[in-house]
């Protein structure tokens, strides 16, 4: 029997067909390795498709008698609807939303009026609006519409308007029937009870919701964002519509956390929950334990949560300092991730992990408000920094801005480096009952203001291109007689000794963090001669005549800088690491003993030059003279 | 001219390893203290080089110093009684004449006698105080989170630093005159190959 052999052609075909197979595969493997992941976005349930039922039973809506809505016709009362299972009086008891708030004070949000803001979460007669957080699909605009109109007592029940449930009219809210089942039970396809998401706690706190950020919403958004800049989506800034400086190498998401499907609630979490693991970093009475152990049961929790979320350690508010504090290290080990920076331990324990990991802040941030001449609409003076245009342009180039580092304290008392942006505020005080307070909208608008325009004293004070107007460029009081004009107008319309107060306050960053690769990675950063922590930052491109701002009350512990006025109304800040008892290698150096050991060295090398010279010469006469 | 064997193998090896540490150290702290100015290693890189180049010369100095006392070598760097302000004063004008006129050295070289007097007296302030005041220094520097106390009761980290710095200038200072004063011996390079060879060419006395 003879052996059949393949035909060599057949052996070379099938041989090249392999060899294409292979390197197609490679190539393909290759072309996969450069394949970004998919982006945050299309891992999330697409909002078109139907969402799942809530594990919460079907809702019985009362109002304020107890009795159901779809008969009474009257508004939502949480207190009588949630109530019902949970302990409302807990809630509040152990919630800071539900807390009033002083004007003075900083939560990280936008820095509100003069005067108390009415709080869209506790306000009506009195009860939490649970409906603004927990039910999905929600406008939470409404509320401050309903508030704004005087209809407080609606607050809850508006939010349930773009979900069909009922709608405002001239005589009143008016139920939708059609939402409730014959037991007054609201429809629970879209009465969906769920714990917050982030674009719920954006709504106040800042950009947070999945959508692409548009500069109009620092005109419509309060919170963070205005204050600091820092926006929390999973996109790409690369992939986003803001004309954004080397944006083109910017494929990082605005925050590494929401693209990795993080919600705000999964760190700022309930104190009770029974999943919530509370640190007890810093703990020196519990230093041997990670974290508190124990929990409350899921049905007590569900009955009673805790509303004194988790927050970060920067918040002065008294009545925050009751919640536990989430760090970045609750979950991050930076030990085992940090090899490549030398002295680790020192980096550690001097820097927050903001500091290297948020760095560069690529959108705009608020840094002057100025209120001491309103314009003709009542609007303040403001400046932004990382901007360049106005913020209704939306080909406004941002070349974002590098935050200032700022030390604070932590609960066990050390000082470390946060990266802040700081804010500016510029307003009339008047003295009032209470002592000192800021003037109110209302005393500067009978001083400053006329049939909807400027007075007459004050257009001619300001109108520097004497067009008989005052422009926004002209809002300045820039000299004595200006303000001396501006001051002597509300004397007239009853303040009393009125003064001009400049006040900065330290907005901290926590959000926008960068991925690892796009973290603060070169040490000239903050070691050399221009180092980060000692930059000089210009804070207000103006300021009023004669005003130099001071820190805020609670943001004193942040001294340690030195603050100059130039001629033209420029204030400057200069942190000073040295008086903060910091000591960075490469910056911090003293001129005297430089400048003396240097001379010392010069010294020392010019004498041996100068005797070694002596001695060449000296060698020289005496080998001439022992020359016959 | 005869050879004299003038410097141990470990003598050599110490001086050798010490002199190229400093050195190093010299650029790679400098390089830390203003980075930019120079440009050497990379501001990471050297600080870790500063790190370990600063283990090794305490190092190499723990074990000099055993050496030299098991052995007895300490004795040369002590200057003799009595003699030292003569000696130092003969020295002195040497330097400033005597070498101009092609004088003698005033000490006669040998094993047991290296070192004039003006060398022991900076070798001892060198070995016995400066070198130590660094070393200290530089490991508060090193460990500074963990000796916050310590810190605290000497002024912080702005004093140590200040004087870690004015120790290096010193050290500095010192490493440019020991340099050129090598060159004072019978030929510009003599000194330089006896720390070499470990041998001395010195004339015969007849």
């Amino acid at each position: 029997m003879s052996r059949r052999f393949a035909p060599p052609q057949l052996l070379l075909s099938l041989l090249l067909t392999a060899t294409a197979s292979l390197s197609t595969s490679r190539s393909q493997a290759e072309d996969q390795s450069l394949v970004p992941p998919p982006a945050a976005e299309l891992m999330r349930p697409a909002e078109r498709a139907k969402a799942p039922q809530s594990l919460h039973p079907p809702v019985i809506l009362k109002d304020k008698t107890g009795a159901r809505v779809a008969v009474s016709g009257q508004p939502l009362s949480p207190t009588q609807t949630c109530g019902s299972c949970h302990d409302l009086d807990f809630i509040v008891e152990h919630g800071f939303h539900f807390k009033p708030r002083p004007a003075t004070e900083s939560t990280g949000s936008e820095p509100r009026p003069p005067g108390e803001e009415p709080n869209p979460l506790y306000s009506g007669n009195g009860e939490p609006n649970c409906v603004y957080c927990h039910i999905r699909g929600v406008d939470p605009e409404r509320v401050r519409g309903a508030i704004a109109e005087g209809q407080a007592e609606l607050s809850a029940t508006v939010l349930l308007e773009p979900l069909g449930f009922g709608r405002r009219t001239a005589a009143g809210w008016v139920w939708n029937a059609e939402r409730f089942d014959a037991e007054g039970r609201a429809d629970a396809n879209f009465f969906r009870v769920a714990p917050p998401n982030s674009a719920v706690c954006g709504s106040c706190h800042g950009m947070a919701q999945p959508g692409a950020p548009k500069l109009s919403d620092y005109l419509e958004r309060r919170g963070s964002t205005v204050t600091t800049g820092q926006i929390f989506s999973p996109l790409r800034i690369s992939d986003s519509r803001l004309n954004v400086a080397g944006r083109e190498g910017l494929g990082r998401p605005w925050d590494v956390h929401a693209e990795r499907l993080l919600e705000c609630r999964d760190c700022h979490a309930p104190p009770n929950a029974p999943a919530t693991s509370i640190p007890l970093l810093g703990n020196p009475t519990l230093a041997s334990l990670r974290s508190e152990v124990r929990h409350s049961s899921y049905g007590e929790f569900l009955r009673r949560p805790s509303h004194d979320f988790m927050r970060g350690s920067d918040h002065s508010s008294a009545t925050a300092q009751s919640s536990p504090l989430v760090r970045c290290e609750n979950c991050h080990e930076a030990r085992s991730s940090h090899h490549f920076l030398p002295r680790l331990e020192q980096h550690l324990s001097r820097l927050s992990c903001e500091s290297c990991h948020v760095g560069r802040v690529r959108a705009p941030a608020r840094a002057v408000d100025d209120n001491t001449m309103p314009s003709a609409l009542g609007q303040p003076r403001l400046e932004y920094r990382g901007v360049e245009g106005e913020l209704t342009d939306p080909a406004a180039y941002i070349g974002g801005y590098r935050p200032v580092l700022l030390t604070r304290a932590e609960p066990s008392g050390k000082l470390r480096l946060f990266p802040s942006n700081l804010l500016t505020r510029f307003y009339w005080t008047v003295q009032g009952e209470r002592g000192r307070e800021a003037a109110p909208d209302e005393l500067l608008a009978r001083a400053f203001f006329e049939g909807g325009a400027h007075r007459p004293e004050l257009i001619a004070a300001l109108d520097r291109n004497h067009d008989g107007r005052v422009e926004a460029s002209e809002l300045e009081l820039d000299s004595a007689q200006k303000v001396d004009t501006a001051r002597g107008l509300l004397l007239e319309a009853g303040g009393r000794s009125p003064v001009i107060v400049g006040e900065i306050r330290a907005y901290p960053l926590h959000h926008s963090v960068a991925p690892a690769r796009f973290a603060v990675r070169d040490c000239n950063e903050c070691h050399g001669a221009r180092s980060w922590p000692s930059a000089p930052v210009e804070l207000a491109r103006f300021a009023p005549y004669g005003v130099t701002p001071r820190f805020a009350r609670g943001d004193e512990r942040d001294s340690g800088v030195l603050l100059a006025r130039t001629g033209n109304g420029r204030i400057l800040l200069s942190p000073d690491p040295t008086a903060l008892g910091l000591h960075i290698l490469g910056t911090s150096r003293s001129t005297w003993l430089d400048f003396s050991g240097g001379a010392l060295a010069l010294l020392v090398l010019a004498g041996a030059a100068v005797h070694g010279g002596l001695r060449i010469r000296a060698a020289r006469h005496q080998s001439k003279g022992a020359k016959p | 001219m005869s050879r004299v064997y003038v410097y141990t193998a470990y003598e050599r090896m110490w001086h050798w390893l010490q002199a190229i540490s400093i050195l190093l150290l010299s650029f790679t702290g400098f390089e830390i203290h203003a980075p930019e100015r120079l440009h050497l290693f990379g501001f990471a890189l050297a600080t870790r080089l500063h790190e370990t180049l600063a283990l090794v010369t305490v190092g190499n100095a723990i074990l000099a110093l055993f050496y030299h006392l098991t052995t007895g070598a300490i004795r040369k760097f002590v200057p003799a009684r009595g003699d030292i302000f003569n000696l130092a004063y003969q020295q002195v004008s040497y330097y400033l004449f005597g070498i101009f006129r092609n004088e003698p050295h005033p000490l006669a070289r040998g094993p047991s006698a290296r070192l004039n007097v003006l060398q022991q007296l900076t070798y001892l302030a060198i070995l016995n105080l400066l070198l130590p005041v660094q070393i200290l220094s530089g490991v508060v520097l090193w460990q500074a989170h963990r000796l916050e106390r310590v810190l605290s009761e000497v002024g912080g980290l702005r004093t140590v630093a200040a004087i870690h710095v004015g120790a290096a200038w010193l050290f500095v200072s010192f490493l440019i005159l020991h340099v050129y004063l090598t060159t004072t011996g019978p030929t510009p390079t003599a000194h330089l190959k006896s720390m070499i060879s470990g041998h001395e060419e010195q004339p015969v006395e007849r």
